[in-house]
């Protein structure tokens, strides 16, 4: 975008005057950085939490099943700052102790996705032909079915476990990996560079995965930390319905069901689980399309 | 113009054929024994085997297949084993449940992701800009099955705003379409049509949520990079009112790139309708095929799992041609 390209044309705009628009032009470069900023400082801190629940929540022993008859879906008061669930446990420590198991999910079914996603998009997109008809219409079958859907009925098939879980958002989520990688593939391709190698004698193996793959790097990049947050709202909903995690488990998912038993009165137990997803989810979010906004202005 | 789009509609039915296999093969490896699981714990072993035989489980995988393509051209899709009656059935009774949801959401999400575009690339870096940047980024940020327990809470429970379950209170209107809003209105039966629109609209605010948030965003980027291109600054130089460059020009040419993502919306826009039809009880296939999967009552999830495809696939199709219609570089490419 040049100076006199951008939206500063617009007949809205009423500074017209360069130099005012330029400085209106960093600050809205500040405030792109800024939002991603905000979504980085509230991932780490959610890391952090993840990484010292054992040590800083208030209850530890509150994750397993343990149940206090003597203090059932209590309010959130000073000693338990999001109340109790209906075992008596303290929400507060179960939601610290659940952002490891989203964490997890989410980095654990992008990194497999895309370990099978990557490379089978990038030999769909440099050798064409059958095995790229074959490739990308096996995508296409994938993609026809809604993610939640197929998930659901995987995790069910292998049983009810977070791990399973983990396996079917990994069995639906390659082909968004394979499908960036093949229409990457399809424009690096063509640039001199490619070509260059090819005729020096590199083999297919050194062009694709050194020539061509750090060219998608970025993209991938992006499609990793927004796509981590889908995989989050998707994991927690199968949780939700009851293919997930078991209880007593303390997945976010699961707590905003089991807390929906005890609605209106207890609003608290589904609430505060439900919200750990939401600013997790958005953190990610946050971080993506900032990055993606830094890769578009390179 | 006939010639890509049969093209197109016969790589569909590959798809289709494939995501049938596949499922089929899925629900056919389930652990455990759903007939047994069905028949509860006092049935004998005879009667488990007559049940088996009866759903066909006795014969071989590719001979059920068939069997199973072969029902469908006579409208059968199997026994469910929770309700007992044919999937197809089923399937048939609360379809327009769930494409009258489906469809508001979608509407929803367009008459008001369109115009909070607009006004967002209109207006940019100003304060409607970051609120409506806001709210796309809580849009696609929020888990659905949590938003709509908090709206029947406080708008439901709290506030007694909206009814919070089901389609209707009262009866139902002339059964024309089985949409209660269309029929209602259709038939100048307008108590009818207050009763279902109440009762749509929580479940559709949820499940407008993310297409809303996705389109509004779209529209916003396609907006202003349109904005910058030489044609507009050509009318802009020549005097024209920025008013009908941005209605005429700008806004036609952003929406035929958000026509795409709106086809990519709808296999999200379904998925996420499992969890909204299931917290809200809407009487629709998506409830019926999330209660199938969790109770392994796999003809219930061959069935629905095929008419959502089929959905989903016809859907593209119909995309890809308003995309032709409203982008003349397609059509006049192709008369060429």
């Amino acid at each position: 975008m040049t100076d006199l390209n951008s939206a500063d044309l617009g007949g809205f705009d009423d500074t017209a005057v360069p130099a005012v628009s330029s400085r209106r032009r960093a600050m809205r470069r500040f405030a792109r950085n800024r939002a991603a900023l905000v979504g980085l400082a509230i991932f780490a801190l959610i890391l952090l939490v993840a990484l010292l629940a054992p040590l800083l929540s208030p209850f530890p022993g509150d994750v397993a099943d343990e149940v206090h008859f003597d203090r059932l879906l209590q309010p959130p008061s000073a000693t338990y700052l999001m109340g109790t669930d209906e075992a008596g446990r303290d929400v507060l420590t179960r939601v610290m102790h659940g952002a490891k198991l989203s964490l997890v999910m989410g980095i654990s079914v992008i990194a497999i996705a895309a370990s099978v996603g990557v490379p089978l998009g990038l030999a769909a997109g440099y050798y064409g032909g059958w095995t790229e008809i074959v490739i990308m219409r096996i995508t296409d079958v994938f993609s026809s079915i809604p993610a939640l859907v197929l998930a659901l009925a995987i995790s069910v098939v292998l049983g009810a476990s977070l791990l399973n879980v983990v396996i079917a958002l990994s069995v639906v989520w390659w082909r968004v990996f394979c499908r960036i990688a093949h229409g990457q593939t399809l424009s690096i391709k063509q640039e001199n560079f490619v070509t260059a190698a090819q005729s020096m004698g590199a083999s297919d193996a050194h062009v694709m995965f050194r020539e061509i793959l750090p060219n998608m790097a970025s993209s991938l990049l992006v499609a990793a930390s927004l796509d981590a947050g889908i995989v989050i709202l998707t994991g927690t909903a199968i949780s939700f319905l009851g293919a997930g995690a078991n209880p007593p488990t303390a997945e976010w998912g699961l707590m905003v069901a089991t807390g929906r038993h005890y609605l209106p009165d207890a609003w608290w137990a589904s609430l505060f689980p439900g919200i750990a997803i939401f600013l997790t989810v958005m953190s990610l979010n946050m971080i993506g399309d900032g990055l993606r906004d830094f890769f578009a202005e390179e | 113009m006939a010639i890509p789009i049969l093209k197109r509609l016969a790589q569909m039915l590959v798809v289709l054929i494939g995501v049938s296999i596949f499922i089929f093969v899925l629900t056919r490896v389930l652990p455990g024994d759903p007939i047994a699981a069905a028949l509860g714990e006092r049935a004998s072993e005879d009667q488990i085997e007559r049940l088996r035989a009866q759903m066909g489980l006795d014969q071989s995988l590719v001979m059920q297949y068939f069997d199973f393509v072969g029902g469908l051209f006579e409208g059968r899709m199997g026994m469910s084993l929770v309700e007992r009656r044919d999937v197809a059935e089923i399937i048939a009774e609360r379809l327009p449940a769930t494409l009258e949801l489906v469809l508001f959401s979608l509407f929803l999400a367009v008459i008001l992701g369109v115009p909070l575009g607009v006004v967002s690339a209109v207006h940019r870096d100003g304060p409607i800009d970051y609120a409506s940047r806001v709210v796309a980024l809580v849009g696609v940020s929020i888990p659905n099955f949590w938003i709509g327990i908090m709206l029947q809470l406080f708008l439901g429970l709290t506030l007694s705003l909206l009814p919070i379950t089901g389609r209707l209170d009262g009866p139902p209107p002339m059964q024309i379409t089985g949409l209660y809003l269309f029929d209602s209105l259709v038939t100048g039966n307008f108590a009818a049509f207050r009763d279902a629109l109440a009762h749509i609209m929580a479940p559709a605010i949820v499940l407008a949520s993310g297409p809303l948030a996705t389109i509004t965003r779209m529209i916003r980027a396609n907006m202003i990079d349109e904005r910058a291109k030489p044609y507009s600054e050509l009318a802009e130089a020549l005097g024209m009112h920025p008013l009908l460059i941005n209605y005429k020009y700008v806004l036609r040419n952003a929406f035929s790139s958000t026509l795409t993502v709106i086809g990519f919306l709808v296999p999200i826009l379904i998925g996420a309708n499992f969890v909204v039809e299931k917290v809200f009880s809407w009487p629709g296939i998506a409830r019926f095929g999330a209660d199938a999967i969790i109770a392994s009552d796999f003809n219930g999830v061959v069935g629905v799992s095929m008419v959502v495809c089929s959905f989903v696939v016809v859907v593209n199709v119909i995309v890809e041609l308003l995309y032709r219609v409203l982008d003349p570089r397609i059509r006049l490419g192709e008369t060429r």
